[in-house]
């Protein structure tokens, strides 16, 4: 698998919170390279199952969903009104491109009072009341196309190589991570495990964690390993607050399971992959918080690779440390054997 | 309209947590037109009408509606209130409430040198006046714990009606009429749910015991056609709402498609409703088990959270079409 071409495609499907089919159906068509037991359920999440019918199931999730924006209204000059699906930053909004993916597709930008006629009034940040996606058509046609309730994506463009082995696109979050899973398929598919292994492309993170939910429900794994962004460093952010762009985060804290945590630590070590620990007091704003409190209560982990500028059109990664993510989870997924409960026990 | 009955569903004493007054009315209301009628644990009203084709629908409304709580009282007989879901301080003061054992009294604040109750208002200087002079004489009527709700008059505004508690017993009343004359292959459940107000408690749990092949929630939803209110394009009079995204639920696009294909079919106007701020019992149900399909139609309401939310009659009666619309499809999404 070329990583670098499926995240190409993956982030340039569109697939705001709440309607993930389109990202959601290439996905399928990508596991089933890997695996016949591929599944959806209700809300669209993905699931491709490897690996034995012995031993632990593991479930690994990361969300395909992405941020956007959502029709509210239309005005009597056929601009439309817009409300954040997910965590849309609206001070980086204007002058964004956009895809209104109404009865009829239609490209969009979002605008802004041009500086000249702000009569100096620049300091405040725009407001997402205050903005406007303008798709060029007069009130009649585009009330013909577009409702309330329509979604708006951000325009799909291919990624942008930087130098260094740097990548900068939309929805690396979480898309990168969906591709870190498939890695992980082909990686695992060369190696006799005593596991079974399912991976989901989880729906709804971005808002209420509605997929890591119910995929952690209807799987009723043995643990589950959510695979997510976290923040590297940028100027003005603390450097607690933030990870080194080429090392792989490990998170501890109370949505974490102590002996998965370990393991995935071990996993690391063993294959000289340099790690960064986060400490969370509690939500991880992953699908680990969700996943961790289903049926009987679910051991969760959480690997997270470090990325600039989270929900903007302009997130960037580095190439190298989601190899290195997919070489944690898998090292420590082809390390289970007979003995995994005591590995997990809480109890010494 | 069904003006009598909603009435009486309207005066019915229920905040979050007490809804045993109303879930009788409403028991009283339904069983007529049910095969079984049953209580769950958390107080769930539930009212079963058999069906043949072995798929389940679920109809719901909460029932339940914002009131105080008496978290004390002091030695001059004042209650010290805490609220019940979403009360708005500065539109309580100078309310009548009514407590469940009909003792009523009403809510001032505490005014040392202004009476601009929006500048000082708040919970904790707030307190409910019963008449007593002594914490002893205020006990024989209330204790700490008990909870009140504000008094209302239904508002014959003619085309349009106000009162306290529109939301959401304007809801339960569209069930109640739509099952009336309802006609479904499919097993119905109506369910007037517990604890909606403080975090769509009861919605949940009913689901869980259910297991619905689809819900469809009512609810009432804010209108942008007053002054100055934030753009949204929900309005009185423009036909039942119908969901698509809140702050607490994206309804999924099958479930959009099947109300919209309903109304459109039935020739039912609607509106389709994006609501900022605000979630509904429709959130619950979606993340119960492995997942429900699970949407809403919303009721446009004003001023919601007052004793004078306002509804539109017309939107009223849709909504009962549309119910019965929906409930008649052989089809259900996702099938």
């Amino acid at each position: 698998m070329d990583m670098l071409q499926t995240i190409a495609k993956l982030c340039s499907l569109p697939g705001v919170t709440g309607d993930e089919q389109a990202v959601g159906e290439w996905i399928r068509q990508c596991f089933l390279k890997y695996t016949q037991d591929v599944w959806q359920d209700r809300y669209g999440n993905v699931y491709g199952r490897i690996g034995e019918k012995v031993g632990p199931e593991i479930l690994v999730m990361a969300h395909m969903d992405e941020i956007g924006l959502m029709v509210t209204g239309i005005e009597e000059n056929g601009m439309l009104r817009m409300m954040p699906v997910g965590g849309v930053d609206p001070r980086v909004l204007p002058g964004s491109e956009v895809l209104v993916l109404g009865e009829k597709p239609l490209p969009g930008v979002i605008g802004a009072i041009p500086p000249h006629l702000t009569k100096g009034k620049t300091g405040a940040a725009y407001r997402i009341e205050d903005l406007i996606c303008d798709v060029g058509y007069p009130v009649e046609q585009v009330r013909a196309w577009v409702h309330e309730g329509d979604y708006i994506t951000f325009a799909p463009k291919p990624p942008l190589s930087l130098k260094n082995g740097y990548v900068s696109s939309k929805t690396l979050d979480d898309r990168s991570l969906v591709a870190v899973m498939m890695e992980c398929m082909e990686r695992l598919q060369r190696r006799k495990l005593q596991c079974s292994v399912v991976f989901c492309a989880s729906v709804q993170e971005e808002r209420s964690g509605l997929g890591g939910a119910l995929g952690a429900y209807s799987v009723h794994p043995d643990m589950a390993i959510a695979i997510d962004v976290c923040h590297g460093p940028t100027p003005g952010v603390k450097p607690f607050e933030t990870t080194p762009m080429d090392k792989v985060l490990l998170t501890r804290g109370s949505n974490i399971h102590e002996k998965l945590f370990a393991m995935l630590e071990d996993a690391a070590k063993e294959q000289n992959i340099e790690t960064d620990v986060e400490a969370v007091m509690g939500h991880t704003g992953t699908d680990a918080w969700l996943m961790q409190i289903q049926r009987g209560g679910i051991p969760c982990g959480l690997v997270s690779p470090p990325l600039r500028y989270m929900h903007t059109s302009v997130e960037t990664i580095r190439m190298e440390t989601l190899h290195n993510c997919a070489k944690v989870l898998s090292g420590m997924i082809g390390s289970i054997d007979e003995k995994w409960e005591e590995a997990l026990c809480l109890d010494d | 309209m069904f003006e009598a009955m909603l009435k009486k569903v309207l005066q019915a004493f229920g905040p979050s947590g007490n809804e045993g007054k109303v879930a009788s009315v409403l028991a009283e209301e339904i069983r007529p037109y049910c095969d079984e009628v049953y209580t769950d644990a958390l107080g769930n009203l539930i009212a079963h009408k058999r069906g043949t084709s072995g798929k389940k629908l679920m109809l719901s409304a909460h029932m339940d509606q914002i009131g105080f709580i008496v978290v004390d009282i002091d030695e001059n007989g004042f209650l010290r209130i805490g609220n019940v879901g979403g009360i708005l301080p500065s539109l309580s003061v100078a309310r009548e409430v009514v407590f469940e054992n009909g003792v009523h009294g009403v809510i001032y604040f505490e005014t040392p040198e202004t009476r601009d109750a929006k500048a000082v208002a708040s919970l904790p200087n707030m307190y409910v006046d019963i008449g007593c002079a002594t914490r002893e004489e205020a006990e024989q009527k209330v204790q700490v714990g008990d909870m009140c709700v504000f008094v209302s008059n239904f508002v014959d505004l003619g085309s349009r009606m106000a009162s306290g508690a529109m939301d959401n017993r304007v809801c339960c009343a569209i069930l109640v009429e739509a099952m009336k004359q309802l006609s479904s292959p499919h097993d119905v459940y109506v369910v007037f749910t517990v604890q909606e107000e403080v975090g769509l408690r009861g919605s949940g749990a009913a689901a869980y015991a259910i297991e619905p092949d689809l819900n469809i929630n009512l609810d009432v939803t804010l209108t942008g056609d007053t002054p100055k209110m934030p753009a949204m394009s929900v309005a009185l009079g423009k036909g039942p709402a119908i969901k698509m995204m809140d702050s607490s639920v994206i309804v999924p696009q099958c479930v959009r498609k099947f109300m919209i294909d309903c109304a459109e079919q039935a020739g039912i106007p609607f509106q389709r409703e994006v609501l900022r701020a605000g979630g509904t019992d429709t959130a619950a149900v979606q993340r119960t088990r492995s997942g429900v399909l699970a949407g809403c139609i919303s009721i446009p309401s004003r001023y919601v959270h007052t004793p004078a939310e306002v509804v539109d009659r017309t939107d009223v009666e849709q909504a009962v079409e549309l119910l019965r619309a929906m409930a008649a499809s052989k089809e259900l999404p996702g099938a």
